[in-house]
Parts: structure tokens; C-alpha cells; sequence
């Protein structure tokens, strides 16, 4: 990775938050997805969850926004601001971990199969060619549907989709990786092949491998919020912005804001860690814009 | 040429092998009960083991995978559990509709995307280009559920200018398809900008415009040539993903194509409909694949001249 002269040298990681806050549309959306994670993480302080996101107030469905409840009610006469921001946590906490555990599986794999080459490489990579030419969110339902449905089983069911074309991406860095000296420098000094791997090789990508798992985030947000609008995510009464736009189906024609609420928060998320992903790719490295 | 054809043809038979085993020991991990399904839960034990015995639960999955395999040859994929005929023509019957929302959502974003993407690149940093790339990533960020129901309200609900779902006319088509198509268009759209913007870096186009070529003659004679196989593998690989990825427009839609009844199938935990179904898309997948990966060698003349010369 070329490093940019800009007066005075930086280390890594300054070097990149120089470039990232250039990128005024990157900015804002890590802003945005701050105050998201804000709200997440306090969701419990802003809106209590039993009385607000469960409890059916009858008498109240169906309001518009008002000082009392600011997005309005839904049909059950459940406060949607509160609905969001916990559907806020199950979102963003399902990206995060999703994105994390599908870096991890894909680096284990592609660099294994990057850093040996051969036949090992070889069977992995048809294997991950033959997965990935099933259609993704049909091996997403295959998975749930013998695992069962909820959140725990939906998060591995999304991970094995994402894991072959992690990676393929890894695969590919990798190789460009292993043909350095110092990986030969290690290899004639004795170190194990997993201690290469993780030591010498994987260090070395992961900066890459880490901006690769952030532009997943938003398609695996959108991909959560899909499978819970079919009924084969979050269960209801669990608040999640797709089962909440899939609620809300019924009474949009007369009462547009309870399915623009839910579909605002995912459009908004989803296009802030787009933004946030591009920017930090172009920071990174500069040769990977357009 | 030819032998190149015949080995892309013969590797293919391994990979469908590969995916009906994969797809067979997901759906199998745990041991099923069709005869529950199909009986009902106040049926009584007995004959609930004697179906199952009858429908070959009880032998090993290996052998079970053998037996399907040699079964799909003659386009036997089994019965559904459900409504106990057999999967294939109830597949078969409702293939139509997905395959025209694939087609048209297709040729739809393909007609919006690829000149938008060309225009974006040749006039970089125009107001066009900005706000082209900005709408492709706004639109990459929506959920199609939501962009459907959005499309609904405004268009049907709202306006009552088009039918909000059924399957019986063209008209009934426009919205699911402007839904599959918009941010297909906007992929295709920032692909497009990408593949171009590249290619006006070359060597070539620098050569063409010194000798003194009009612009309009280096982006159509020079340019786009170049780019066109690049972009029609993106074409095809959408077209791909969109003959699985209708699922969610249908269920919005209320349309009965392919993606409801493996949707419906799954619910019931109707195994050989879930089987039959992905076995069927991935085999389409890996077949549009080859097709593009042939075309490539077919047009291409440096790869065509490769093979010529007998490299393979």
C-alpha cells in the first residue's frame, strides 16, 4: 500500500482517518451510524420495551405523529418510535455479528486455500463455486427451514451464505500475499503453516478483509430485514424493521406512515454503511475508487 | 474451439452432482418425517412409520441420494408432501411468471443502466454523472419489499393507474418489474461507469484520440466494444441471480410463480418441492454461466485465437 506524503508521516491508521474525513458523504453516515448505535445501545432508556414495544394499547392504534408518540402508532397501538430503535438493536447487532463471523470463516478458509494452492485449493474452491451458484437467499431459506426459525438460527444461516464469497476475496488477497520473501523468510525460519497464516499472512490483509466485511453490512441488514418481511426471520412480537413494514401491509393505504417509519429506518441505515464502506475503501487505498 | 466447448460441457455434470448432494445433506441433516406431513398429527403411529417405510426413509442417505439422482435423469424429482403430486410439473406450471419477471426486470435495468452508466463515465464528474451515481446508491440501499409497497402506494393505491398484484396481464407486470428492475438498473448502472472509466485509460484510446477520432467515434468504435463483454457477464449474472432472487417481489405482488411455492413449501417443511426447486435454479444459474463463459470465447478474438492455437 502506497503511502500518500501529506506533510508529515502518520501511522497507518492516522494516515487513513486523514483521507476517510475528506470524504464528507463517508463522514456522514459514520455520523449516522453513530447515532443509530446511540439509540441502539440505549433503547432500553429512551422507550421501555415491554410497555411500549409489546404491550397492545387498542385505544391508541393507528395515530399519526404527535409529541406523544413522534413516529406515530401502529395497528396494535404500539409506539413506533420505540419499535424502531429496538428494532434498531436486533438490526444492527445481526449485521455486526453476521458480517464478523463470516470474516472470520471466509479468512480461515480462503487463506488456507490461498496458502497451500494445489489440490486444497482446488476442492475448496469448487466447493465454494458449487455453493455459491445456489441462489442465495434459497440457501438462506434451505438453512432455516431445517434449523428452525429465530434469530440465533437466522444468523447462521446468513453466515454460511456469506462465508464462500468471503472467501473467494480472501482467497484472492491472500495470493498476492504469500509470493512476498518475508513469507519465505518465515517458512525457512520454521514456523508452522497456521502460525504463516495467522502471524504473517493474515495481519497483512486485514485491513482489506475489514472493508470488505463493512460494504456486507448493508446487504446483510436489507437480507435480515427480507427474511423477517416473509416470516422467516424475527418471530413477532419481537420488533424488526422488516416484520414491522410486513405488519403494517394491511392498513398502508390509509395510513402511510407505519410502513414508511420501518422502511426509512432500513433505507437510512443501509445507505449510511454504504457510504461508511466506500469511504473506507477509498481511504485505504485510493486505487480502488471507481 | 470445439474441445474447449466439450470440456466446459463435461465439467458441468460434477458441479450439478455436487450441488444436488449439497442441497440433498442440507435438507436431510435432520432426519425427516414426511409421513407426520402427510398424514396429519392425529394419524396413528403405525401407519405413520409404514409411509415413511414406503417412501424410503428408513434406507441410508447415500443410497437415498443414489436413487434421487438416477431419478432426476428421468425428471422424476419425487412427490410433494403436501398436495402428493409430483413436484416437477407443478414446478414446471408456475415457471412462466418467474421467468418473465427475470426477462423483462432484465432488459428493463439494462436499457436504463447501460447508457446512464456510458454518459456518467464520458462526462465525469458532470451534474448527470453525480446524480446518476448518487440515485444507483440510493436505490442499492432500499429493500425491494419496500421499494414494491412504495411502488404500490404511490402508483396503485394512490394514483390507481396500475394493478397493485394477479399475474393475468401485461399491465399487472409493471410494478414487480420496475421493483426487480430499479436497483438492478442502478448495479448495472455503476458497473458500467466502472468497466468504461477503465477502459478510457487505456493505451489504445489515447492512441485513437492523438490520431485525431471523433469522441462520439473512440467511445463507439473504440470504447464500447471493448466493454460490451464485460458487461453483458454482468447482464447474465443478473438475470441469474434474478430467477432466484423473485421470491420476496411475488410475495409483495401476490404473484404465483416459483418463489411462493418454494416459500409455501418451505413453511410445510415440504422437503422434495424445496429440493426440486433449488436444484433447478442453481442448475439455471451455473447454465447461464456457461453460456456466457462460451459467448466470451466466441467473440472475443484473443480468446478465440487462444484456443486456435491449441492452448487450453
Amino acid at each position: 500500500m502506497k503511502k500518500l506524503n501529506v506533510g508529515q508521516s502518520r501511522s497507518g491508521i492516522g494516515d487513513i482517518w486523514y483521507r476517510f474525513k475528506k470524504n464528507k458523504p463517508a463522514l456522514i453516515g459514520f455520523i449516522v451510524i453513530c447515532i443509530i448505535g446511540i439509540f441502539a445501545i440505549f433503547a432500553d432508556v429512551f422507550a421501555d420495551y415491554d410497555t411500549l414495544c409489546i404491550q397492545m394499547t387498542p385505544l391508541d392504534r393507528l395515530q399519526g405523529p404527535s409529541w406523544q408518540h413522534i413516529f406515530g402508532t401502529d395497528a396494535f397501538g404500539r409506539d413506533l418510535f420505540a419499535r424502531t430503535i429496538h428494532g434498531a438493536r436486533v438490526s444492527l447487532s445481526f449485521g455486526l455479528i453476521c458480517a464478523s463471523l463470516s470474516m472470520v470463516g471466509g479468512s480461515l478458509i480462503g487463506a488456507t486455500a490461498a496458502y497451500f494452492g494445489g489440490k486444497i485449493d482446488n476442492i475448496i474452491m469448487r466447493i465454494v463455486d458449487v455453493i455459491m451458484s445456489i441462489p442465495g437467499i434459497l440457501l438462506t431459506l434451505a438453512l432455516i427451514t431445517v434449523l428452525g426459525l429465530g434469530l440465533k438460527n437466522m444468523i447462521i444461516a446468513m453466515t454460511i451464505g456469506m462465508v464462500p464469497g468471503f472467501s473467494r476475496i480472501v482467497r484472492a488477497l491472500v495470493l498476492t500475499i504469500v509470493r512476498q520473501e518475508y513469507i519465505d523468510a518465515a517458512r525457512a525460519s520454521g514456523c508452522s503453516s497456521l502460525r504463516i497464516i495467522i502471524v504473517h499472512v493474515l495481519p497483512n490483509a486485514v485491513a482489506m478483509i475489514i472493508v470488505y466485511a463493512t460494504m456486507n453490512i448493508a446487504g446483510l441488514i436489507i437480507g435480515a430485514a427480507s427474511l423477517s418481511f416473509i416470516g422467516m426471520g424475527v418471530q413477532p412480537p419481537r420488533p424488526e424493521w422488516g416484520s414491522m413494514v410486513a405488519d403494517a401491509t394491511t392498513y398502508m393505504r390509509l395510513y402511510p406512515h407505519i410502513v414508511l417509519v420501518p422502511g426509512l429506518a432500513i433505507v437510512v441505515t443501509a445507505l449510511s454503511f454504504n457510504l461508511f464502506g466506500d469511504g473506507l475503501a477509498d481511504a485505504l487505498d485510493p486505487r480502488m475508487r471507481d | 474451439m470445439y474441445k474447449y466447448v466439450l470440456k466446459r460441457l463435461l465439467y458441468i455434470i460434477p458441479m450439478l452432482l455436487l450441488i444436488i448432494l449439497i442441497v440433498f445433506l442440507i435438507l436431510n441433516i435432520t432426519p425427516g418425517n414426511p409421513g407426520r406431513i402427510m398424514l396429519g398429527a392425529t394419524a396413528e403411529q403405525h401407519l405413520v412409520d409404514e409411509l415413511n417405510a414406503s417412501l424410503g426413509m428408513n434406507k441410508p442417505v447415500l443410497q437415498r441420494y443414489f436413487e434421487y439422482v438416477l431419478g432426476i435423469f428421468k425428471l422424476d424429482f419425487g412427490v410433494s408432501y403436501r398436495s402428493q403430486l409430483p413436484v416437477f410439473q407443478e414446478i414446471l406450471k408456475n415457471f412462466p411468471t418467474t421467468i418473465k419477471l427475470a426477462v423483462f426486470s432484465v432488459i428493463v435495468s439494462a436499457m436504463i443502466g447501460i447508457p446512464l452508466g456510458i454518459i456518467s463515465a464520458t462526462k465525469r464528474y458532470s451534474t448527470m454523472d453525480i446524480s446518476s451515481t448518487v440515485s444507483a446508491l440510493f436505490l442499492a440501499s432500499i429493500p425491494e419489499f419496500w421499494l414494491g409497497l412504495i411502488l404500490m402506494l404511490i402508483f396503485s393505491l394512490k394514483l390507481g393507474w396500475l394493478p397493485s398484484g394477479g399475474i393475468g396481464e401485461l399491465k399487472n407486470y409493471v410494478l414487480p418489474v420496475m421493483t426487480l428492475a430499479l436497483p438492478t438498473a442502478a448495479y448495472l448502472l455503476r458497473i458500467t461507469r466502472t468497466i468504461m472509466l477503465e477502459i478510457l485509460r487505456q493505451d489504445y484510446i489515447r492512441t485513437a484520440k492523438a490520431k485525431g477520432a471523433t469522441n462520439q467515434r473512440i467511445i463507439f468504435k473504440h470504447a464500447m466494444r471493448n466493454a460490451l463483454l464485460p458487461i453483458i457477464t454482468q447482464l447474465g449474472i443478473r438475470f441469474a441471480y434474478l430467477l432466484g432472487g423473485t421470491l420476496i417481489v411475488e410475495q409483495v405482488f401476490g404473484m404465483y410463480g416459483v418463489g411462493t411455492i418454494i416459500l409455501k413449501a418451505m413453511r410445510l417443511k415440504d422437503v422434495p418441492v424445496i429440493m426440486a426447486a433449488t436444484i433447478l435454479l442453481a442448475t439455471l444459474f451455473m447454465l447461464i454461466m456457461l453460456i456466457i463463459d462460451l459467448m466470451y470465447a466466441y467473440i472475443d478474438p484473443r480468446i478465440k485465437s487462444q484456443f486456435k492455437k491449441g492452448i487450453s
